[in-house]
């Protein structure tokens, strides 16, 4: 295959940091192609370069024999585009206008005036039908959810007829729908002879019939591959670092059954059976789109399942449930304070004869404020003013007011710094150790072996296996999730 | 004279008659009068007696066997919450048929205290403490000798590191005085940095026990720098900037939580 994007010896610093050092990359037309690095490796500044948005410090790339010199413009006239990690839009301008912005030229041609709405809203709808998007054009940005902002945004570049798209951290905020939905736009572009470049840190995020495989190993060397190679043995470790160790792993001996999960059927899922114990923390490992969250709307029984899911109550113990998600500001009302937020799982309990205590609120709040430490420990505070891993510890301290002792972690610390988790894990560990029983699911299977003692894996729908973490390689993790390749079927999914 | 040896002069000559003067001890020991008045002050707080306007009585009822047994058993700890919890929390670490090196200080007394019950674990220790919260417990300990530094009521010195010459433990704990992004983790003896430093060479885990209060601060002598050591345990107060770069540099750091809450 010829390349119709060709990096030469390309060399990047700044402010004297090298960033990039001999780097040469080829990708070809009608080719789906991820770069993979650590975070730092240089992967966005090579994207960058790549799509001719930014001129080497050394080296040189050519475009179709063309070279670039880090003009834009030049580049999205080329047929170049690229889509950054956080792609947005107008949150006020309604979604034909957010299309049409800034495109009005290679649009319409060489118009003096803007053409009318109606020729905007029917341009508008097909971008919308390219990439699978069933909404009204005339919907104003702040309405979108973050995956139809990324949607709309590929659907943008898409009615400019690109020849080479780099998307950065796509499916960093996606949910598997969403992302399952970009990919088969990404593949039609393929298949149209476009050339696709996927920028992630994680090879699970990109889809498994990627063409060829760029990665950035942590002594710095960057190498291509096939996307077989990439899975095998040594690269998986290269990415994710070499050691679980940072997670702080506490033993805690299994108690009384909790949950009890038999041959559930839903959605994607096919006979998913497993007991979970109190005290225990089990890991649900499985590449995106293999059932994780259809497992999370079964146990909450949001979906509708053959087989049976059963909450064991024994003695004192009473089992209930209670959930954590990736994105705790869709679970908080973020005009009201933290204090409100908490007592929202159980109001019950804040009730004094008639009408809620704010007394007995704000005596509650503060002090497991406190125990917990979230900054700021205002309890007026609004949620939106918190970082994400104070929102979790709020989250947290819900749960704890409505007494949970099943806890169900989704994704839960995607957006929290490395202080955050150290807190979080710590706090998740207390609460095993009170007899919590905890699942986890999570795309980071670094943190998954290092926090969890079993660990049950999903592909496509089945239940594969369970692994105890000890003894358990990344690789080991990596190949039981991803062994068999291939397109997952495409069945709805709903949750 | 050293505090610990005058601390035990004014015990003895106030069991003997009873009752004391400032005037008088202080030229007994040659000390100062403030100096004697700060002792008796720490030893009417442990309950040894009772001061009065210009001296001290003797508290009859600590001389009893009751008062002797709990100075003894290690009763004397100030109760720590956050020590105690960590303690439960270094307990789970430990696994059965483990050998594990407790060392000096308050918090491996939590720890042992923790271990109390547990079966098929050896302890090896030179914390006085330890050997107490231990005693009558089904836990095998191996208290090795050496020279018996009174003020941290452990064993140090050449003695104990030759005693325990050919041993491998599975892990050790150790309380550090402080630990600091420059300095390292610092301890304030020489004595207990050969200790730390010689047990570090037999172990397979090492653990370091550090307050949360004690992040930033420097004591005496070095023992390493804070990559050094794979596991931290301290209080979730700790600072941010430590908690992540512990984790960034992939070192284990557990925190414990207070969970039962007051409603």
């Amino acid at each position: 295959m010829d390349a119709i994007i060709r990096a030469e010896n390309i060399t990047m610093d700044y402010a004297g940091v090298t960033v990039l050092q001999n780097v040469n990359f080829q990708a070809s037309a009608g080719e789906l192609h991820a770069i993979i690095g650590r975070n730092a490796s240089g992967k966005t500044t090579l994207g960058l370069i790549i799509s001719g948005a930014l001129p080497p410090a050394c080296g040189r790339v050519f475009f179709d024999g063309i070279t670039l010199n880090g003009n834009r413009n030049r580049a999205e006239a080329l047929g170049i585009f690229m889509l950054g990690q956080t792609p947005a839009v107008f949150p006020d301008l309604k979604i034909y206008e957010n299309l049409v912005y800034g495109r009005e030229k290679t649009l319409f041609g060489k118009a003096v005036f803007m053409p009318g709405r109606t020729k905007m809203i029917d341009l508008a709808k097909n971008s919308l039908r390219e990439v699978g998007l069933n909404l009204d054009p005339r919907l104003t940005g702040a309405r979108l959810s973050e995956g139809e902002i990324q949607l709309i945004n590929i659907a943008k570049v898409l009615a400019c007829r690109p020849r080479v798209l780099v998307l950065d951290e796509f499916s960093a905020s996606l949910t598997f729908y969403e992302t399952r939905k970009i990919f088969s736009v990404l593949r039609r572009m393929r298949e149209a002879g476009a050339c696709v470049i996927l920028i992630s840190h994680n090879l699970s995020e990109i889809p498994p019939d990627c063409d060829r495989v760029s990665v950035f190993d942590q002594e710095g060397g960057f190498a291509v591959h096939s996307m077989t190679e990439a899975r095998s043995l040594p690269l998986a470790k290269l990415m994710f670092g070499r050691t679980v160790s940072k997670y702080p792993y506490l033993p805690v001996p299994d108690g009384k059954i909790a949950l009890s999960v038999k041959n559930i059927n839903a959605g994607i899922l096919r006979n998913v059976s497993f007991n979970l114990y109190r005290g225990e923390l089990l890991g649900v490992a499985g590449l995106v789109g293999s059932g994780r969250t259809t497992l999370v709307g079964t146990i909450l029984k949001l979906l509708k399942t053959g087989g049976s899911v059963e909450i064991q109550d024994a003695g004192l113990y009473r089992g209930r449930l209670g959930i954590i998600q990736e994105n705790s500001d869709e679970a908080m009302f973020q005009y009201s304070s933290i204090g409100e937020n908490v007592i929202i799982s159980n109001l019950k309990k804040a009730v004094k004869g008639l009408f809620l205590s704010e007394a007995l609120e704000k005596i509650y709040t503060r002090d497991v404020i406190d125990r917990l430490g979230v900054v700021p420990g205002d309890i007026s505070a609004f949620p939106y003013m918190l970082s994400g891993g104070n929102k979790q510890k709020v989250a947290i301290a819900r749960l704890l007011w409505s007494n949970s002792n099943i806890i169900l972690l989704d994704e839960p610390t995607k957006n929290i710094d490395a202080a955050g988790k150290v807190d979080f894990y710590n706090i998740i560990n207390q609460m095993r150790n009170n007899g919590a029983a905890v699942l986890l699911i999570s795309s980071d299977f670094t943190e998954l072996l290092g926090v969890c003692s079993r660990i049950l894996i999903l592909r496509k729908g089945r239940q594969i296996t369970e692994t105890a973490s000890c003894g358990t390689s990344l690789e080991e993790l990596y190949a039981l999730t991803s062994e068999d390749e291939g397109e997952c079927n495409d069945q709805h999914h709903s949750l | 004279m050293f505090k610990a040896e005058r601390i035990q002069k004014i015990k003895e000559l106030v069991f003997n008659r009873r009752q004391v003067d400032v005037a008088t001890l202080s030229a007994l020991l040659n000390v100062s009068g403030v100096t004697i008045r700060s002792d008796l002050e720490g030893l009417e707080e442990s309950g040894y007696l009772q001061r009065t306007h210009g001296g001290a009585v003797l508290n009859e009822s600590s001389t009893s066997q009751e008062a002797v047994n709990s100075h003894l058993l290690g009763k004397t700890i100030r109760y720590d919450k956050t020590k105690e919890s960590i303690g439960q929390i270094a307990a789970a670490l430990i696994e059965e048929n483990e050998w594990v090196f407790l060392g000096p200080g308050e918090t491996c007394y939590y720890i042992a205290k923790q271990l109390n019950g547990r079966k098929n674990i050896n302890v090896l220790t030179n914390n006085i403490y330890v050997v107490n919260a231990l005693l009558g417990s089904g836990v095998n300990v191996i208290m090795a000798g050496g020279n018996l530094n009174h003020e941290r009521r452990c064993v140090l010195g050449d003695i104990f590191t030759k005693s325990v010459e050919d041993i491998y433990l599975r892990k050790a704990f150790f309380s550090v005085a402080g630990a600091d992004f420059q300095a390292g983790y610092t301890t304030s003896s020489i004595g207990e940095m050969n200790l730390i430093k010689f047990i570090s060479q037999k172990t397979g885990e090492l653990i370091f026990l550090v307050d949360p209060a004690r992040f930033g601060i420097i004591s005496f002598m070095s023992v390493g720098d804070l990559k050094s050591v794979p596991t931290v345990m301290s209080g979730h107060k700790m600072p941010e900037a430590y908690k992540k770069y512990y984790f960034e540099n992939n070192i284990r750091v557990f925190t414990p939580y207070d969970l039962n809450p007051v409603i």
